[in-house]
This record gives structure tokens, C-alpha cells and sequence, in this order.
């Protein structure tokens, strides 16, 4: 018999800061022990996992898809550069710019998605991909020289007591993808629990009800897809924080893929999947780069890194039949057999059972 | 009073005439059954009102607002609620939050204050309650936490009324509520009806095939064909209308 735990009561108030309180740990022992360049790929995997909570509210939680959210990213990414360096703006400043450009051609992408869906959306979000790397490349060579792009020029705040060094700046991105990733998630997280979040599943679930219930379908969408980007643009900006040159390819149609994959495999519609998910794709990802075997055997050019795609692509495929919810779905339901959290019980039932049993009666 | 006022609504598909000239009132209060053979244009005299589909002419009042202007998300809020014929619930959420999805009109919190949990708190709490005590009065509450997906028929046919008035109607339209129901089912459900309408104080359009259920909660009948109206009146002058017999009820002999 599981253990049965109510929600918001003491006990779950409890799990849940024994759960941060875990989390919080590992993060303080990578940032005092880890290596700069473990730090850095902690650092990655953050930032892949808030562009798959951004996907996630799009796509988890309203129902359209996007292939275009490494657009966003880029797009992001390109006005943080190009505001620190060819216009000397504040890189912090920058943040907010790039997550308002991004939420507003967000916006632009999402009117579309008003009178198409599934597959159709899926299209016109995979030509915004495709087109992006070209009009980068273009606006670049117009414009600036690819240099002036390079690197956010963020340093550690004096009050944090880095130093501008490498290891310095690797603690210091590490923190800040951590609290840009509580953020992101705190934003999705706020939006499921409330009136809004209610709404954009209803969308999802049901357009017709939905609108007949009182939900103005073209805002919900609109603004849900202009949130999404502009959450996609947060980890475009972190992206343009740890790299030193930006060029037009880090933002391909593959990066799109790879928040979709991180998504499915942590569980779509779930709070923690697509965190969960990210660290898993990013770290299997990893490894198999590093440990995949040299078959030797295939032609020319597959001999290496595509073999650790292959096999990625297979852990992925096997994944998804092993665990069709997702990783948060599997753990879910084995936690289950130890403790489950159920919802608060309804209010004062007997006096509201009391009221229909007196107006039946004549 | 007079609650609804349909003048001369006509809706066309192309060449196809759906609805051709109706007019009816409703008052305050009322239950009005609509009925009338397949094809007559109940169900699109239904989305004409929940604003699903636009009426080629004619007028449509309610409460003095001009129905035909408001746009489909906004007819909630003025006390416009409906259920679905085949069902259009949310199977992936629970029953609890299918109800408060039906009194999203009577929030106010947006996506600004949600992001921010500003002042949601409270809110969230009302409707929770509110839609609880709904649950409870359409015995639905023992499923409150249970995914609408893979219930009962008449459960989800129950969490349909329960949603539509969570948005604190004054007007129920009902698209063939008893469908799908067994007898035992159908009796409790006219009993539904007549307790909701006292209760939350509504009237009802009822578009119904079920001949008994439809005389005996109905306060006046509309009978249609053909998109037209061919008999108003009260249960059993409509239920003895030759033309209505003829094209519609038959003769049981």
C-alpha cells in the first residue's frame, strides 16, 4: 500500500524542500569541486532544457508545434551580440531586448498558427528554421564582420567575487543557467497552475469548447506562442553567453529537433520533463560522443561521429517504447507504488451535499 | 420577460438553406424544447446562438445585446453556456478542472498575473470550490481527481451540464442531452433539468428527439423542419398539431 500524501499539505511542503534541498546540494558540490569543463556542459544542459520547457508550453501544454524554435534562439542570440558589440549596450540589458524581439516574432510565427495545425503549423515553422541560417549569413555579411558578434562580453558581477578567468566564468555561467533555468521554469510552472494554464489545455484538448467556454482563441495562441519564444530567446542568450563566436549554423534546423527530442524523451506536458529530459538527451548525447565505438567497417565519413548519432538515434527510438509518457511518466509511475500526492479534497462536502438534498426535496 | 429574441434567422452553406427565416422567444425562466427530424436545423440554430456559425440574415437578442456582434468567446460572460450533442470535454484534464474551465468567463486573471501569480491565489480557490460544489450536485464528485477520458456516457453527459454551469448561465442550451442514456438514466436527467433550472435560476433551449423526456420537463415546444418553424406552443398543442405529426411524430396506431 503507497503511502498517500496531500497536496500542499505539511508533509508535501516537506518532500518538496527535501527535493530542492537535494537539488540545491548537487549543484553547490559540481560548482566548488567539478572541472570548468564539466561545468560548461551542466551549463549546456540547462540551457537545452529551457528551450524545451519554452517548446513545452507551445507545444505540451497548448498543442502547436514549432520546428522553429532554434530560430527564436538564434534570433536571440544575434541581438544580444550585436547590441554589446556593434551598438556597446549592456549585456544584461541585452537579455531583456532579445526576449522582447523574440516574443514578438514570436507572435508574428504564431498568427499563422491560427488557421493551421498539426502538420501544416509543423511546415511553416520548419521553413522559418530553414530560412533563418540564410538570412543571418546575409544580414552578416551586409552588415558587421562576423567578429563584432563574438562572445556577450559578460562578466561576473564584482559582488559574486569571481574573477574574469576561465574557471571563474565557467562557476559563474553555471549559476546563471541554474537561476535562468528556475525562472523559465517558474514562468511555465505559474502559467499550468492558474486560469491561463487551464485555458491553453483547453485549447489543446478541445477549440471549439474551449471558445464556447469563454477562451479567445486567437490571443491565447498568439501570446502562448510569443512566451514560448521568448523563453526559446533566453536560452538563445545564454547560448551567445558561453560562446565566443556566434556563427549562423549554431541555430539549424537540428537545434529545433533537438529541444522536440529533449521534450518527448522527458515527458511532453509534464513540469519536470523537459528539464528531466534535457539532462538525459544532453548527457547520453555526451557520452556517446565520447565512447562511441569506431566501426571501421562503414564507409568513409560514418565511421565516427555518425555512429554516435546512430546510436543516439537508437537509445531514442528504444526510449520511446520503453517509456511513451516520457522519463517523468516512468519515474511517475514507480514512485507511485511507494507514495502518491493526492489533490486537496473538495470544500465542506457535507454542507454542499445538505443544500441539493434540501432543494430536491419540495 | 422575454430572455432571447430570434427574428428571421437564416443560415446558408452554400446552396444549402440550413436555416430558413426562423423567429422565436424565449423568456426568463423557460424551458423550451426544440425538436423536429434530422436535418430540420436544431443543432445550427444551436451554434448559431453559441456564435459557432454566422447567421446569413436575420437578428438575434439577448438581454438587449445584439448577439450576432459578440464574438464566440464572448457569450460566457453574458450568461450564454451550452453542452455538446457528441460530447466536447476535455479528456485529458480531470473532472475538477473541466468544470473550472467552464467558469473561465467569470475569472478575470491573465497571463501577466499569472506568470507573476499575482492575486491568484484567491481565485483559484472560489473556483475550485464552486466547481467542486457543482460536481457535487451533478454526483460527480467521487470522480472529481479522475481524467474525463474512458468515463461513462452518462458520466461525461452529467460533467457536460456540470461545466456549462460553472460559467453561471442564465441561459442553457442543451444539444440533445438524453442521447446515449438508458431509461433510468433519461428519467434522472429530466429531473436534472427541471432541478437545474429552479436551482440556478436558467432557462433552457433543449434540442431533444426523446418525445417523453421533451413533454415532460418542456414549458413550450418549437417544432422545426426543413429549417423553418412549423409549431410553437405549449407541449400538448404541439404534440397535437397535425403538421407536426405528419412530418415528424407519425401516428402510433
Amino acid at each position: 500500500m503507497p503511502i498517500t500524501i496531500t497536496e500542499s499539505s505539511a508533509q508535501h511542503w516537506a518532500l518538496r524542500f527535501v527535493g530542492v534541498a537535494t537539488l540545491a546540494g548537487v549543484a553547490v558540490y559540481f560548482a566548488s569541486g567539478a572541472a570548468p569543463s564539466t561545468l560548461g556542459k551542466i551549463t549546456e544542459a540547462c540551457t537545452l532544457a529551457i528551450a524545451a520547457i519554452a517548446l513545452n508550453l507551445l507545444l505540451g501544454f497548448n498543442g502547436q508545434i514549432s520546428l522553429g524554435h532554434s530560430t527564436f534562439a538564434g534570433l536571440a542570440a544575434f541581438t544580444a551580440g550585436y547590441s554589446v558589440n556593434a551598438w556597446h549596450w549592456n549585456p544584461w540589458l541585452s537579455l531583456l531586448i532579445s526576449c522582447a524581439v523574440c516574443f514578438a516574432f514570436g507572435m508574428l510565427v504564431g498568427l499563422p498558427a491560427l488557421r493551421l495545425k498539426g502538420s501544416y503549423l509543423a511546415l511553416v515553422t520548419l521553413a522559418v528554421a530553414f530560412v533563418w541560417p540564410t538570412v543571418a549569413r546575409k544580414f552578416l555579411n551586409q552588415t558587421v564582420k562576423q567578429s563584432t558578434l563574438t562572445g556577450m562580453k559578460l562578466k561576473p558581477p564584482t559582488w559574486t567575487g569571481l574573477a574574469n578567468n576561465r574557471a571563474d566564468r565557467a562557476t559563474f555561467l553555471f549559476w546563471l543557467s541554474i537561476a535562468l533555468l528556475i525562472v523559465a521554469y517558474g514562468i511555465v510552472r505559474n502559467i499550468r497552475k492558474s486560469r491561463i494554464g487551464r485555458s491553453l489545455v483547453a485549447v489543446r484538448d478541445n477549440e471549439t469548447a474551449a471558445a464556447v467556454m469563454g477562451v479567445n482563441l486567437p490571443l491565447t495562441k498568439t501570446i502562448t506562442f510569443g512566451i514560448s519564444a521568448s523563453l526559446a530567446g533566453l536560452a538563445g542568450w545564454l547560448t551567445a553567453a558561453q560562446l565566443t563566436t556566434l556563427d549562423e549554423n549554431s541555430f539549424s534546423i537540428l537545434t529545433s529537433i533537438k529541444y522536440l527530442l529533449a521534450l518527448i524523451l522527458g515527458g511532453a506536458a509534464t513540469l519536470a520533463g523537459p528539464v528531466v529530459g534535457a539532462f538525459v538527451y544532453y548527457f547520453v548525447d555526451n557520452l556517446l560522443k565520447t565512447n562511441a565505438p569506431k566501426w571501421n567497417f562503414l564507409p568513409g565519413q560514418l565511421s565516427n561521429g555518425p555512429v554516435a548519432s546512430f546510436l543516439l538515434g537508437a537509445v531514442v527510438v528504444a526510449f520511446v517504447f520503453i517509456a511513451p509518457t516520457g522519463f517523468v511518466g516512468l519515474i511517475k509511475s514507480q514512485t507511485r507504488k511507494i507514495a502518491i500526492v493526492v489533490p486537496r479534497p473538495l470544500r465542506h462536502k457535507a454542507v454542499a451535499e445538505a443544500s441539493v438534498e434540501n432543494s430536491k426535496s419540495p | 420577460m422575454t430572455m432571447l429574441e430570434a427574428n428571421d434567422i437564416s443560415v446558408k452553406f452554400g446552396g444549402i438553406v440550413a436555416l430558413d427565416g426562423l423567429s422565436f422567444t424565449i423568456d426568463d425562466g423557460q424551458i423550451c424544447g426544440l425538436i423536429g427530424p434530422n436535418g430540420a436545423g436544431k443543432t445550427t440554430m444551436f451554434n448559431v446562438i453559441s456564435r459557432i456559425y454566422e447567421a446569413s440574415s436575420g437578428q438575434l437578442t439577448f438581454r438587449g445585446h445584439n448577439l450576432l456582434k459578440v464574438p464566440a468567446h464572448r457569450i460566457a460572460k453574458l450568461g450564454v453556456a451550452r453542452t455538446f450533442q457528441n460530447l466536447a470535454l476535455f479528456p485529458t484534464m480531470t473532472l475538477l478542472e473541466n468544470v473550472m474551465v467552464g467558469g473561465h468567463s467569470t475569472g478575470t486573471i491573465g497571463f501577466a498575473r499569472s506568470i507573476f501569480r499575482f492575486g491568484t491565489a484567491r481565485a483559484e480557490q472560489t473556483l475550485r470550490d464552486e466547481a467542486g460544489d457543482l460536481l457535487v450536485a451533478l454526483d460527480l464528485d467521487k470522480l472529481a481527481f479522475h481524467p474525463a477520458a474512458g468515463l461513462p456516457f452518462g458520466t461525461l453527459k452529467r460533467l457536460e451540464i456540470a461545466r456549462a454551469l460553472a460559467a453561471h448561465p442564465t441561459f442553457l442550451l442543451m444539444d440533445e442531452p438524453a442521447s446515449g442514456l438508458t431509461h433510468s438514466e433519461v428519467d434522472e436527467l429530466s429531473e436534472t433539468i427541471k432541478r437545474i433550472r429552479d436551482e440556478f435560476k436558467l432557462a433552457v433551449l433543449l434540442v431533444e428527439h426523446h418525445m417523453a423526456m421533451v413533454m415532460n420537463v418542456s414549458d413550450k415546444v418549437i417544432a422545426m423542419e426543413f429549417g423553418r418553424k412549423i409549431a410553437e406552443g405549449s407541449p400538448s398543442a404541439v404534440q397535437n398539431d397535425q403538421r407536426v405529426i405528419d412530418s415528424y411524430l407519425g401516428t402510433s396506431s
